[in-house]
This record gives C-alpha cells, sequence and structure tokens, in this order.
C-alpha cells in the first residue's frame, strides 16, 4: 500500500508493515559436547542465551534437554533459570541403561532487566547420566522477544 | 497554511519548512487528526487515523497439522511428516516448533524428531515409548534467518522397522500429536 501526502504519493508501505517486529533479536543456542550430571542433587548448566533484554521487555523462553544414563532407570528434568530463580521445568524417566528421553519447558517472562537465562540439567537417580549434545542440535535454549 | 518539503541531499537538504511566520507545522488530513509541531518543537498528536501499517511480521505465521499416520518402513531411517510450505525470503527471522509422537504396535521403541529445511537438520529431539502402542514425544525448536524461502519439515525415525508417525492419539483423535509450526518474528 501506498502513503499519501496532500494527494501525492510519497511512501510505499512494505508487505508486512512498516514495524518488522522486536523478534529480530530472537536466538538459539545449542549445547555443545556433553554435560556429566555426576551428583543427583545439583542441577548443572546447559546451553545460556546471553545477556538479553532490558526491563519491562517480554520474552518467551524455551528449553529442549537430551539425557541418557549409562547405569540403567533413571529420572531426569530440566529447568529454565534466570540466575535467582527456576522459571519453568519437566521432567522424564530413562527406561533402560544408554536409552534416550528428552525434555521441554516453556515460559514467557517480563524482564526486570537484562538477564541470562540458563538451561539446567540434573540426573536424582545415579550419577552417571548426561546432558547429551547428540550431533548439536538435541539440546538448545531458544530467546523469542515478544514486546 | 503553505508548506515546502526539501528532501535534497544537499545545500539545505532534509528541512521541512512553513511559508508563513508562525513555524507551526500540520501534519494532518481533511479531518482535525493529525500531528502538530509548535515553533518550539513541539510534536501533538490529535488521534490520527492510521491503518495498514502495524500489520505484524506475525500474520503469515502457519500450522500444519500431520493428517495420517506415517509408517516409517525401515528402522533408523527418517521420514518426512508435515511441512510448513514454502515461507518466508532472505533476511527474515522465523521460529519453527514441531512436535511428533512415534509408536510401534509391537513392542517399545525409541523415536526421535528432527526439523530439516531441505539441506540441514536444525533441532532433533527423541524419547522412548515403554511399551506396545506407548507414544515416544519429541519436541524441538529452532530459530533461524533466512537465506531465502525455505520449506520446514518434520521428520521422524524410530529404532525399529515400522514405527508409526501418529496422526492421532488414544484419547483424542480430533488432534493431531504430530504438528509443525513456523512464527514470523522479523
Amino acid at each position: 500500500m501506498a502513503t499519501t501526502i496532500n494527494g501525492t504519493t510519497g511512501v510505499t508501505i512494505p508487505a508486512g508493515g512498516l514495524l518488522t517486529g522486536v523478534g529480530s533479536n530472537s536466538v538459539t543456542t545449542y549445547q555443545v559436547g556433553n554435560v556429566t550430571l555426576n551428583s543427583t542433587t545439583t542441577y548443572f548448566s546447559g546451553p545460556n542465551t546471553g545477556s538479553i533484554g532490558a526491563a519491562g521487555e517480554k520474552w518467551l523462553i524455551i528449553g529442549h534437554g537430551q539425557f541418557t544414563d549409562t547405569a540403567g532407570v533413571a529420572s531426569v528434568g530440566i529447568r529454565i533459570y534466570n540466575g535467582t530463580s527456576a522459571l519453568s521445568q519437566s521432567f522424564n524417566r530413562v527406561v533402560t541403561a544408554n536409552g534416550y528421553v528428552d525434555c521441554s519447558c516453556f515460559v514467557v517472562v517480563t524482564l526486570s532487566g537484562a538477564t541470562t537465562f540458563t538451561l539446567q540439567a540434573a540426573d536424582f537417580t545415579s550419577t552417571a547420566g548426561l546432558l547429551i549434545a547428540d550431533s548439536a542440535i538435541c539440546t538448545s535454549i531458544t530467546a523469542v522477544r515478544l514486546s | 497554511m503553505a508548506s515546502t518539503i526539501n528532501a535534497s541531499n544537499s545545500g539545505g537538504g532534509g528541512i521541512i519548512q512553513t511559508a508563513d511566520a508562525s513555524g507551526v507545522l500540520n501534519l494532518q488530513g481533511g479531518g482535525n487528526t493529525g500531528i502538530s509541531i509548535s515553533a518550539a518543537g513541539v510534536p501533538t498528536i490529535t488521534a490520527p487515523t492510521i491503518s495498514g501499517i502495524m500489520t505484524g511480521v506475525g500474520s503469515n505465521s502457519v500450522l500444519t497439522n500431520l493428517s495420517a499416520p506415517v509408517t516409517l518402513t525401515l528402522a533408523n531411517t527418517w521420514y518426512n511428516g508435515p511441512n510448513t510450505g514454502s515461507i518466508g525470503a532472505s533476511g527474515q527471522k522465523w521460529l519453527i516448533v514441531a512436535c511428533g509422537s512415534v509408536y510401534l504396535s509391537t513392542g517399545a521403541i525409541y523415536g526421535e524428531i528432527a526439523i530439516h529445511d531441505g539441506t540441514n537438520f536444525l533441532a532433533a529431539q527423541g524419547s522412548v515409548g515403554g511399551n506396545t502402542n506407548w507414544q515416544a514425544l519429541g519436541t524441538a525448536s529452532y530459530v533461524v534467518t533466512l537465506s531465502g524461502a525455505t520449506t520446514f519439515t518434520l521428520k521422524a525415525a524410530a529404532n525399529s522397522a515400522n514405527a508409526v508417525l501418529a496422526a492421532g492419539n488414544t484419547y483424542n483423535t480430533t488432534l493431531s500429536p504430530t504438528y509443525i509450526y513456523a512464527v514470523r518474528l522479523a
């Protein structure tokens, strides 16, 4: 469409509008290398978003974790951590030694300032768990700016 | 009020001048709405009517469900599920999310789903369906900047022959547990 000033075409508005969206600084970060989960009482850090955003901005954060446990059946979980608090989490179960299982969790958050979000993972059953990178595309954290 | 707009890159370029002595610039249509800038440079916006500008880039987002089951005939082989159709253009940023469910009618299964852009796998996840007909779920997502129009496909594989990429589930056959969606971000 075109915008006119005093009847004369002045500006052509590109399809999709003038606003290209705040989502332009959204990003996915993969886990590089496996993370050894060698404590059953600790969340270990996987990939993080880096410092993103500013006060008042709203973001969608998505976390995916892929697990295995070389020792056998294990309960595992992931959480999205903002440096102070866990904002979202999910759990699953490795059903056989060396079997694979995934977890995904999501949260929409309004920032109080620039924040680094980290995907953290835990194996609650054994010290033989792994958060795996598997071809470097299975474990990731994604941040999408919404407003 | 007569006005002059000089957009030249030389001389007095970029100046919007009013022809009278008031120094007040009004940008408005035939009604009383518009934008006024006082002689002191203070803008006043009076309920301007602007249409067709803020449509939002997300309006061409898409969701595609798997409409019929796909048999994964061979073990450890990727098969195509639903796709986004050709979307986007160079430089655009999109969020791609895929969810898939794989099961086997003869026992336990490990199933995996992935997002594929026609050349590369961008994201993947897999899990175990621990018994006959138990569904192994996978969810993957990725933010991608396009180099041109692209078709993203949910692909699925399993560790046993004749597994099924599900188009329905045990409790609600009207909703597909396997789908891919694309949300344009910028």
